[in-house]
């Protein structure tokens, strides 16, 4: 009996004094000691106790579940709502997924949003679009790859190139030091953001400081590839004042110091390129220089190993007296080298792109009247080297919204305008006549823009179904069209578990500078096959691209921890526009006896014999920018999954399956209407108005002597000459056996024998009895202008007759876009097995495309990419990492003619006080 | 495919059992603000009931931590209410998130009636609550408007402002 006493009382000593420790150490209790507590422990401790145990747990799951799926967004409405209830689609990325994820820049964070398409250019440089309508219009410069109709703001700050349209992002002064979170709309939004807001918006908000101590934001990290980056930004509040000072800097190499030269098909070493002995696989071009001979591969390169090389500086400033009172005022400075896809037309497909800029922006919020105004001031050079490439740039906004609340109804009006200036006079060199003319403006440029809008937010029913209508009028200096794009949205909440919504809006591009102004004059004498100049115009008449859209979302919460997002969207995107030939002078000779130019824009000059269409060569081109009739119909849907399946483990998968057909596609592009102009300037130069359709007023007769003499100088008859020589020995070498195949191979070794020589020296003599002779080569000029469906009727006409072979590429038809993947998505999972250790893989997918340029079709393999970081918090919350961007090393190129890929590993540190 | 459902319900269990640890420190909370309040003599007899408005899970995590225990002498009662012309009749009326619009009718229902307003959203203390659960730097804290306790005639012990943000 008394050993059970006793033993009772040990034991009650013991849970006694258990019980004891655990209040005693509430501060060393771990949340899974917490979670552990009974209802009768946790009622018990006194209220102060309590609060200490709120501080260990930290975020609670409820608070986990709403940060992570139900994040704040601004960018839907202009003002904060919780994104489950956002009318339009939207994906918000928050600083601490950015970091988690180990993205080395902006661009490749954004492989983590549903609905981008994201493709590595070279190492760092991407090209970006928001659910593809990409690469249209195709067969033309790839300049037209490039995004012009997505808008990119920094705090609602546009930053696209204002030049020819499209987002430098390595010029953006910010990185993820910098960075609260990025807010990213899909679809149609130019009734709330303005032009360019056409397949979407991507708002990048910065961090505000939100403490009276100092807060620390910093991020580091190298590995291969000559990859080393960093950023910091410190900030603090003083009373009602704040501060936020960042610097950032990103250097990293491309995969190869070669180039590719489309005439050879292959990466070239920089110094192969420069020599002018180096001979082509195709023989016709060998006769033509990469570029100006001019310049030296310094000119145009710093050195071809760099991919990016980039810095940004940032100083903002805040007052904020109350919630309804505040201020923001933030300036600073950015400097950028990067090696990308050219915006030039030159025979590589890679060239330099220099920036730099400085900006300043206030932001002010007085009770329902929002502020902003900025100016952006800098200097673009968007192909180092050529000349003409390097504009200085200004662009002004200065926009006032105010919202006016009546219970549930929200009335926001607003205007704005805007004001860019562009000049490239800084950098030309005035010819001998005093004027500029080797630019693309030779000018200062302005382009002004006023607009104002209305936006009606309603909420009835419990504020359940939410109406909204905005429309927005923009007027731009450039023409007397005022635009007009619209946004009608209705959504209805179930609870706090369903919700639909519907979409209808409509959005412009705005025109940029490039395609409105340009007045440039293309001198290809000796680096170029024909023409011997070309001339660029602006066109202020054209229509700016408009997309019209529907979208149908329905978001669902089947429970806390789980959110999933279906968008299906059909739109129609119309008045396209680029650079297109409008008409043309070419040297036409009658009797067309020793020489045809027939394939003039790729440098083949061959004898003919009658009958053929009478001998052309082409002259000058005059191209000028033009709508075409081109219609991209997109229907498409993405679905989006985002689970919390515990606080350790969290989980996203997103795809997005479309299709784009193209409707009125014709399949013709500048290389073939110029020799098409060719061809039929020469028939009608040699059968007068014999085609129907064909005016007199296009045909006229100089005499030779006074015509083409003086154009036709010296590098176009050699030209001309060394064309012939090489058909001629070609020819010579067919009739004595040889393959074609053979004779070319063996004719591009022979340039410069004597074989050659006495070939070249019987053309010249042609050549010359032809500037004597009146009926030799050419012996008129004749104008053609361009009309596409004319051409289409002429040239069946003359497929008729037999005199050419037409394959309807004039035509209207509807075709499948090929250039954007019928299927993308990605997904993340980060693991987070302690507290200190987070292990974040994702990966991307793309399916199947095919880009066309005028350099030809490329082919872009499917392709799935795999990146990780595994980060360990060796100190409260700075942590070092580890990270492989594309893991497994898969090469395939992302984008046409662009570098292969690599895996890029680094270590590094995040930093955060 | 056995083992991957098994994960999925083990995962969706835990989760469920997390959603309820979150509730039940809320439901802690409002537990504990009975014993730092002071009520007025007309609320000192009878039952001291807590209201819910509405449907919420907190009821069933309030209901587990208040059996058998009391006010004083007072026996605790958890009742989800059904209108807001009842709230007057109880201590503490707690008003979920999703039903804060509601808040501004409850705190015009209530004036001098010895009732605490808790709410659990962003901004409701300014508005019309007594104290509402905020996060502080991503913790679990309180907020306390010592105006609208006065109006609704209640008063916080020292110790308990002490402990929340007290806003004017």
């Amino acid at each position: 009996m008394l050993k059970k006493i006793i033993l009772c009382l040990t034991v009650a000593a013991l849970v006694s004094a258990q019980s004891f420790g655990q209040k005693k150490d509430v501060s060393q209790m771990t949340r899974a000691d917490i979670m552990a507590m009974s209802y009768e422990e946790l009622a018990d401790m006194p209220i102060e106790d309590v609060m200490l145990l709120t501080k260990i747990l930290g975020v609670s799951l409820d608070e986990l579940y709403e940060m992570l799926l139900n994040k704040d967004v601004t960018s839907a409405s202009k003002k904060a709502e919780s994104s489950f209830e956002s009318p339009l689609s939207t994906t918000v990325l928050s600083y601490d997924e950015i970091i988690a994820s180990g993205a080395r820049n902006i661009q490749e964070a954004l492989r983590l949003v549903p609905g981008i398409i994201v493709r590595e250019k070279t190492n760092g440089n991407y090209d970006i679009h928001i659910r593809g309508n990409n690469n249209i219009p195709d067969d033309n410069l790839t300049v037209y790859t490039e995004n012009s109709m997505t808008l990119v703001m920094i705090n609602s700050r546009p930053v696209y190139n204002s030049i020819n349209g499209g987002t430098f992002w390595e010029s953006l002064p910010v990185d993820f030091a910098d960075i609260d979170r990025i807010e990213v709309v899909r679809g149609a939004a130019s009734a709330l953001y303005g032009a360019n807001a056409v397949t979407g918006v991507v708002n990048i908000i910065t961090k505000t400081p939100d403490s009276e101590n100092v807060q620390i934001f910093g991020h580091a990290q190298g590995g291969n590839l000559g990859s080393y980056m960093g950023s910091l930004s410190v900030g603090q509040n003083i009373g009602k004042f704040g501060y936020r000072v960042s610097g950032n800097y990103q250097k990293m190499n491309r995969v190869t110091d070669k180039l590719y030269v489309f005439e050879n098909d292959s990466l070239m070493d920089k110094e192969d390129i420069v020599n002018p002995n180096f001979r082509f696989k195709n023989p016709a071009s060998s006769w033509f220089s990469v570029w100006n001979q001019n310049k030296s591969i310094e000119d145009w390169y710093k050195n071809t190993e760099t991919a990016v090389d980039r810095m940004g500086a940032n100083v903002q400033l805040y007052y904020s007296l109350n919630d309804d009172i505040n201020f923001s005022l933030s300036g600073g400075y950015q400097n950028s080298y990067v090696t990308s896809s050219s915006f030039g037309d030159p025979q590589v497909s890679l060239t330099v792109r220099e920036m730099n800029g400085t900006y300043f922006d206030f932001i002010g919020k007085v009770k329902g009247l929002s502020l902003q105004a900025n100016v952006l001031t800098g200097t673009q050079d968007i192909v180092r080297g050529d000349e003409g490439f390097k504009i200085d740039n200004t662009n002004i906004n200065i926009n006032a919204e105010y919202d006016f609340v009546f219970g549930d109804l929200n009335i926001r009006p607003g205007f704005y305008y805007q004001s860019v200036h562009n000049d490239d006079k800084p950098y030309l060199t005035r010819d001998s006549d005093g004027n500029y003319t080797s630019g693309y403006l030779n000018d200062h440029i302005r382009i002004n823009s006023f607009a104002g809008s209305l936006r009606v937010d309603y909420k009835m029913l419990d504020e359940k179904l939410r109406l909204i209508g905005g429309l927005r009028a923009e007027k731009f200096s450039v023409s007397d069209k005022v635009y007009l794009p619209l946004q009608v949205v209705a959504s209805y909440n179930f609870n706090d578990k369903h919700m639909i919504r519907g979409v209808i809006s409509s959005a412009n591009r705005g025109p940029f500078t490039v395609d409105t102004y340009s007045n440039y004059t293309w001198n290809r004498e000796g680096v170029r096959p024909m023409p011997l100049k070309m001339h660029f115009d602006g066109n202020k008449d054209q229509y700016q691209a408009t997309m019209t859209m529907m979208e149908l979302g329905y978001r669902i919460r089947p429970a806390r921890n789980v959110v999933v997002e279906l968008e299906a969207f059909s739109n129609v995107t119309r008045d396209f526009g680029c650079l297109l030939p409008e008409s043309m002078t070419a040297f036409v000779h009658t009797d067309s006896m020793v020489a045809n130019v027939n394939l003039p824009n790729v440098g083949t000059v061959y004898s003919t014999k009658q009958p053929a269409p009478a001998p052309a060569i082409p002259n000058q081109v005059n191209l000028k920018y033009q709508n075409i009739d081109v219609e991209a119909r997109q229907l498409g849907a993405t679905i989006n999954l985002e689970w919390v399946a515990t606080e350790k483990l969290i989980f996203k998968a997103f795809g997005t399956f479309q299709q784009t057909k193209l409707k009125d596609y014709t399949c013709y592009n500048n290389s073939t209407i110029i020799t098409d102009m060719t061809t039929l300037a020469a028939v009608n130069a040699s059968q007068g108005v014999g085609v129907e359709g064909l005016g007199v007023d296009n045909y006229f007769v100089v005499p030779f002597k006074n015509g083409v003499q003086q154009q036709l100088d010296a590098g176009g008859m050699q030209q001309i000459e060394a064309g012939v020589t090489q058909q001629i020995l070609i020819g010579q070498m067919m009739q004595a056996g040889m393959t074609q195949e053979q004779a070319v191979a063996q004719v591009a070794q022979m340039v410069g024998t004597e074989t050659w020589n006495n070939v070249a020296a019987q053309v010249h003599a042609m050549a010359e009895n032809a500037e004597i002779d009146a009926q030799g080569i050419p012996s008129a000029i004749a104008k053609q202008e361009f009309d596409a469906g004319q051409y289409h009727q002429t040239l069946q006409q003359l497929a008729g007759m037999g005199v050419v072979e037409y394959d309807g590429r004039y035509e209207k038809r509807t075709v499948t876009h090929k250039a954007t993947p019928s299927f993308f998505g990605g997904f993340s999972v980060n693991y987070k097995p302690i507290e200190k250790l987070s292990i974040y893989a994702s990966g991307n997918f793309y399916s199947k495309q095919t880009f066309k340029t005028s350099n030809g079709a490329f082919e872009t393999d499917p392709k799935f990419t795999m990146n990780c970081k595994v980060s360990y918090k060796v100190w409260k919350d700075n942590a070092l990492f580890v990270n492989a961007r594309n893991a497994f090393g898969d090469k395939k190129q992302e984008f046409a003619w662009t570098d292969e890929t690599k895996g890029c590993y680094l270590v590094g540190l995040d930093l955060k006080f | 495919m056995k083992k991957a459902l098994l994960t999925l319900v083990s995962v969706f269990v835990l989760h469920g059992l997390c959603n309820a640890q979150d509730d039940k420190f809320k439901a802690l909370f409002i537990y504990k603000f009975t014993q730092y309040m002071e009520w007025p003599t007309s609320k000192q007899t009878g039952d001291f009931k807590i209201g819910v408005l509405g449907s919420s899970p907190i009821t069933n995590e309030l209901k587990a931590f208040t059996a058998k225990r009391t006010v004083g002498q007072q026996k605790i009662v958890v009742e989800e209410i059904m209108a807001i012309a009842d709230c007057p009749k109880y201590h503490i009326v707690f008003v979920p998130a999703k039903a804060s619009s509601n808040v501004g009718e409850i705190a015009k229902s209530v004036v001098n009636k010895g009732v605490l307003v808790v709410t659990d959203k962003q901004g409701m203390a300014a508005e019309a609550s007594g104290i509402n659960f905020i996060k502080d730097a991503g913790q679990q804290s309180f907020e306390i408007s010592v105006k609208h306790l006065t109006e609704h005639g209640v008063k916080a012990g020292k110790s308990l402002l002490s402990l929340g943000n007290t806003i004017e």
